[in-house]
This record gives C-alpha cells, structure tokens and sequence, in this order.
C-alpha cells in the first residue's frame, strides 16, 4: 500500500497540473472534473492518516481553480457549483486526517449538505445538466457517515442543508446573466423558503439538544 | 430490563391489535362514506371558487401557476401548485377535480378512526368515524374540487403519525415535517390547528416529564429540557419546526391581513358554535319547524361536560393515563379553542368566522363529542351493577353511532335532499344555453363576474362563443361596435355581482328582452335580435 501511496503522488500532480491547465483553456468543468479526480484518486489510495503532502494537492487545485475563474469572471450557476463540489472534496480529503479532530469532519459535512441541497434544489428548478449529474455522483460516493459522536455535527449540517436550500436561490439569481441581483421567480422564492424554514427549526432542536447533552457531560 | 421490553413489546401488540367488530364496522362506515361522497359527484356544474383552481392550472408552468396574478393571490399559491399536478395527471373534467377530495375524506374516516382508537379505545373510535360518514360539512368539501378536505386529511395523518412520536423514524419524521409544512402554508387555519395542536401535545409532554423527574414547575427551563429528550418523542422539534416556517411567513400574514382577501365575510354570527355544529350534522334545517336547533344545542352540552366526564370517568375506570394525558385537552385546543380564536379576531379585527374554514377542526369537535358520549355511557355503566361492562359499553357505543349515522343520512338524503337539488351556480348550463343560441357577430356578451367561469365550459363543449368583456370593459366595445344585441352574465349571487350602472344603461339603450334564470346565475338578453332559447 505504502508502494501505491509514493506512486500516487506524482499521477496525482499531474492530474491537477492537467486540471489546472484545463481551466485556463476556459474548459471549466473538465478542470474540475480532473481536479475531483485527483482527490478522489488519493483518497481512494492513501492509506496512512498522517499528514501528506498529497493530501494538500486537491484543496490548491481547488484555490487556484476557483483563482482562474474569478480572473476570466466566468462564475455562472454551473461554475458555482462546481467550485462548491470541489472546496467539499478538498474538505473531505482533509477530514479524513485525524489529526486535526472533528472541525474538518463537522466543515466537510457542512459543506457538503450546502453544495448537494443546493445544486439538487436549482437543477430542480432550473434545469438538469450534464455536469451536475456528474457532480451528484461525487455527492453520492462522498455521502458523510454523519455521527452523533462528535459534538455539533447534526445541528451545523442542518443548519447548512437550510443555508444550501438558501443559496440555491444565488444561483438561481446569477443563473439569469449579469451576476447576482437579479429577481427570481417567485414560486421559486416560495418553494425556498417552504423548504429551508422547517430545516432551521429541526437545526435549533438539535442544536438545544446538544447543548442538554454538553451540559450534563 | 428484559421483562420490561417484553411489557413495552407486549403493549405495542395489544396497541396494534383491532378486534373483528372494529375492523367490520369501519369497512361498512367507509364503504358507507365512500358512497356518500362519490354519489353524483360530477352532477352539478362546477361553481366559482372550482373555476377558479381550473383557471389557475391552465397555465403552461407550475411556477405561473403559483405567481401573484395566478393561485399565488390566496396565501402562497400552493392550492393551485397542487391541482396544477393533480390535474395534469387526471385531466380537468369535474369528476377529476372533486374526485382527490372524495378520496382525501373517505381516508378520514378511517385517520379518525384510528386516532380516536389509539387515544381511548375501538367504540370512540367507530362513533367517531360513524359520526363523520354523513356529516354535511365533511360530505359538502368531500364532493368541492377546493384543497380543504385533503389539507384536512393530510393534517390529521401526520397527527396520527405522531401520536406515538416516541417509535418515528427518520422517514417518519421528515414525512411529519413535511406533512404539516403543506398543511401550515394551505390555509391560515390550519396553520392555527397545527400550532395549537403541537402546543398542546408539548404541554401534556411537559407534565408527563414533570412527573418523571419530580420536578415542581412545569414550564421551567430544566423541565423544558427533559422534554426535548428524544426518549420523550419528537413533539418538540416538529414544534420548532412549524415555529421556524411560522417566523417566516409573518410577511406574508402582515400582507394578508392589509389585503381584501377577508372582505367578502358577513359578520359573525352570536350563537357560533351552534351554527359550526349545525354546519357538521346540519339537522337544524329539517327540524325546521323546531324553535331551537335541539340536537346542536345538545351536543354542544355534550362538548361542554368533557371535562367533568372525563373526571368523573378516570376516577372510576381506573386509567392508568393521568388526567393531563388524556385527549380532552389536544381536542380542546385545536377544536372549541380554535373557534374562539376566530371569533376574537372577528371582534377584534375583521371577521374571519366562515364555517368551512372550521372543516380543519372538524375531526376535533366530532371526537370531542364521541369522546364524551363514551366517557359519560362509561359512567353510567361503572356505577351499575351490570356484569360484562365492556360489551354493553360496545353495544350502547354502536347503538349510538347507528341512530346519529341514520338521522345525519335520512336528513342529507331526504331532508335536506342534498343529491337532488342543485347546490352550486349552473355555469355548465348556462354555458350551454348560449351556445344553443348561435349568436351572431352582432352580439356582445358580458359578464359578472369575470368571464373565465364560462368560457371553461364553452371550451369543453367545443363552442366558439367566449365572453367579450366584463361590465367596465364593455362600455367603449359597445360604443364602437354597436351591436345589435347585449348578453349580460351573471353568476354565484345575481343579486351582489350585478352592475347596477351597466344595466340601467343597457336597459335605456336597448330594453331588457328576456332574462333565463337558472340556479344561481342568470342570461339577460338586451336587444332587439331573436335568440333560439
């Protein structure tokens, strides 16, 4: 395994070196597809949980990917959610160290329930593409072993999956052209706020429950 | 432990467990109430409020189906969001329109059922369940293509569903959520029902935990946290849950309140809960001759001594639940207290008091009075001698519910002549009488209220006729066109929608010829061209 995991690293750099390279040709999603691929692919091989200098790979693949987008100013929906699935890999790649203990665990479940609610709720509304299925793929093979062990994961990730459903309606809005700012359909708006109202009121449950249990220890 | 796992095994199975009379008796009640609402279902012509949903979902998109111009005018649109997707899967003829409300109220009968069952016992339960069969206002909106009986129906399983929240899984519970979520944002009051109700069901958590823990207070911060244990069950978070949606749509509610949407409601009534309870059992009417609407009056006495039956009856029947665990008080809450509610508003702001705004409450009033009749049989059976007390119990439960299930039928069937008499505005027939009539070019048809009630039908019949303009509009079409003839509409309350105005200056300039009058509605035909009626 220790064989696998030397050998990786250099598949791994070009990988990202390719995705990067991608990007800057303007090929945003294949960028980001080989970028994921790049986390996936190591955290699929590595099985030490020490920390690697492969394991910082994928999260600057992520920065300079988003770095390339903000210079070309190409953030549309999709680029969003794109870069949403990749701070989540990056995240995911780093929970999986335990050195750091449960923040990047409780960050990687946040941000997961943050990009996945939102980018199902704006293909719902909006329409249905290629590379967001893709991109549910990698939510789905990423899906979080949510745990009652540590401390504040179920209140945050509720609390997140409500903030997704919210900021489904940022990509609705920049979905229209010319950034944010732009109105959204109300049923839109009403369906957002149906949806994201119960999920804080489940979040501040669990949240005073958590705080019950710290409590009495 | 293990001994009282198999305890809690074995109460979960005998919990579980419906006796053979229980089982045929609600068969023969929903068969009997399936009956009563889906009889001449698609007879009479769809009225206002139906042709408006019908309108609503003719719209190429869900998301114009909800906007503010669309079904998005009544709360948040989700009446229209709904039909748009039930209609689209069945089609819009009549029968599909009614027919998810015929089927959301045959259910009912079998959630009440069940509900009542799980609170007190299977005779609650069929009282319950027989009392509602032929109940006016259950039968009235089981056969309205209008979101009240299914909102109703959807509203009372996830009260069912949460009955025992201690065993809700998962699923269970964003089902619950999710349940009460569409209930809360169909109508205002079942948003008040659902706060009440959970309200209610905390309260009673709230004493069960203080005696667990031997806690003084019932409403202190540490008793309030043992309630939310999960042990306790989830009443809480499905509390917070609908506190949160509520938090958010105050917006909306202040909206409302400035709006007109409450215009049209006549003053409430003095006697109130007379006239709900006339509207469930509606025997007032046939009793015509009676000064008083006696059986009303009596069960509303009924209602009124719950509390001390049901004091009476723990006492004596050796419950195990304590007083504060007993139904009585979520009944309470979310029946009789929800009126109040509506009459404060009514004295203190605008009125708000229509009965079937009260068809969300109604199980709660129905199992109230079950809940009482049984409790009160109860006692007179406890303090006689009578051996085999719980089969008389059963029996005086059935005879009950049989003479309540015959005088609630004879009088919808025979008394009040429900199935024969046309209730609701005749669009399909006047709709047809204009196509019948060939009207040329020359003829400029108007109508109050707006046109879209009948062009529906002139569309499902295959007729080119379409209403040219309201009565506002019709003045500068009438001036340049000049034609020969007027057709003035009417439809709902010819007597409230007539434009005065309009028809004098028809009148003058045309003469009234003839008016067709049909239930609810009229033709008025000014003009001097012959018209085949």
């Amino acid at each position: 395994m220790i064989t696998k995991q030397i050998s990786s690293f250099p598949f791994q750099s070009f990988l990202v070196i390719s995705g990067l390279a991608s990007t800057l040709m303007s090929q945003y999603f294949l960028g980001c597809a080989i970028i994921s691929s790049s986390i996936l692919f190591q955290t699929k091989f590595s099985m030490l949980d020490e920390w690697e200098k492969s394991r910082i790979l994928g999260p600057i693949g992520t920065i300079c990917w988003i770095g390339i987008l903000q210079l070309h100013s190409a953030m549309g929906p999709e680029q969003i959610m794109q870069g949403g699935s990749l701070v989540t890999l990056s995240l995911y790649s780093i929970s999986s160290l335990d050195s750091f203990g449960s923040p990047p665990k409780i960050a990687f479940h946040s941000s997961w329930a943050i990009s996945a609610s939102s980018a199902v709720l704006f293909s719902f509304l909006e329409n249905w593409e290629a590379s967001t299925v893709f991109l549910l793929f990698i939510y789905l093979y990423t899906f979080p072993n949510f745990n009652k062990e540590i401390k504040w994961d179920l209140p945050i990730t509720f609390l997140s999956l409500g903030l997704g459903i919210r900021f489904a309606a940022v990509l609705l809005s920049t979905s229209k052209g010319g950034g944010l700012g732009n109105e959204i359909d109300v049923a839109h708006e009403l369906w957002i706020m149906f949806l994201s109202a119960p999920i804080f009121g489940v979040s501040v449950y669990l949240a005073i429950i958590e705080k019950i249990n710290s409590k009495s220890g | 432990m293990g001994k009282t796992c198999g305890d809690m095994e074995m109460g979960k199975k005998e919990s579980n467990l419906r006796s053979r009379w229980y089982v045929y008796s609600l068969a023969i009640l929903v068969l009997s109430g399936l009956l009563f609402r889906i009889r001449n279902l698609d007879g009479p012509s769809l009225w206002l409020d139906e042709l408006t949903i019908l309108s609503w979902t003719k719209t190429g998109t869900w998301e114009e189906t909800m906007s503010p111009n669309n079904a998005g005018r009544v709360m948040f649109g989700l009446e229209g969001f709904f039909y748009y997707f039930w209609l689209n899967i069945l089609g819009d003829s009549d029968f599909a329109l009614r027919s998810i409300s015929a089927v959301s109220g045959t259910v009912l009968l079998v959630i009440i059922a069940e509900f009542a069952r799980k609170e007190i016992g299977e005779a609650v339960g069929i009282m319950s369940s027989g009392m509602l069969v032929s109940s006016f206002l259950a039968v009235w909106y089981s056969q309205e293509g209008r979101i009240y009986m299914v909102t109703t129906c959807m509203l009372w399983l996830s009260l069912l569903m949460m009955q025992n929240s201690k065993i809700n899984k998962p699923l269970q519970r964003l089902c619950i959520i999710s349940l009460l979520t569409f209930c809360y944002l169909s109508h205002w009051f079942s948003a008040v029902v659902i706060i009440l109700g959970l309200a209610s069901r905390w309260v009673q958590l709230l004493f069960k935990t203080r005696n667990d823990t031997t806690e003084n207070s019932v409403f202190s911060i540490k008793n309030i946290s043992k309630s939310m244990d999960a042990k306790y069950g989830y009443v809480p978070m499905y509390a917070l849950s609908m506190i949160s949606l509520g938090i958010f749509c105050i917006p909306e509610m202040i909206e409302s309140k400035s709006s007109s949407l409450f215009a049209w409601i006549p003053q409430t009534p003095s006697d109130p809960h007379i006239v709900l309870l006339d509207y469930m059992f509606g025997i007032t009417s046939w009793t015509g001759g009676l000064p008083i609407s006696w059986l009303s009056e009596a069960l509303w006495w009924l209602i009124i001594s719950s509390p001390i039956a049901l004091f009476i009856h723990t006492r004596l029947s050796r419950d195990e639940k304590q007083i504060s665990q007993q139904p009585e008080w979520f009944l309470w809450a979310t029946g009789p207290l929800v009126l109040a509610i509506a009459v404060i508003v009514s004295e203190l702001s605008t009125p708000v008091f229509v009965p079937r705004y009260f068809l969300f409450s109604m199980p709660s009033w129905i199992l109230l009075i079950a809940t009482s009749t049984y409790r009160w049989i109860s006692v007179c059976i406890e303090i006689s001698d009578t051996i085999e007390k719980d089969e008389i119990k059963k029996h005086v439960s059935l005879f009950f519910t049989v003479s309540i299930l015959l005088l609630q039928s004879s009088w919808l069937i025979v008394g009040w002549d429900y199935y024969g008499r046309e209730k609701k505005t005749d669009y399909e027939n006047m709709a047809i009488e204009i196509d019948e009539m060939k009207l040329g070019d020359d003829v400029v048809i108007a109508s109050s209220p707006g046109g879209y009630l009948w062009d529906i039908y002139f569309e499902r019949q295959g007729s080119s006729e379409r209403v040219d303009s309201s009565p506002l509009g019709a003045y500068s079409i009438i001036n340049e066109t000049n034609p020969d003839s007027i057709i003035y509409l009417l439809g709902t309350n010819t007597n409230s929608v007539i434009d005065r105005d309009f028809d004098l200056f028809l009148q003058d300039r045309y003469g009234l010829r003839e008016i067709l009058t049909f239930h609810m509605g009229e033709i008025r035909i000014y003009g001097d061209q012959e018209v085949s009626s």
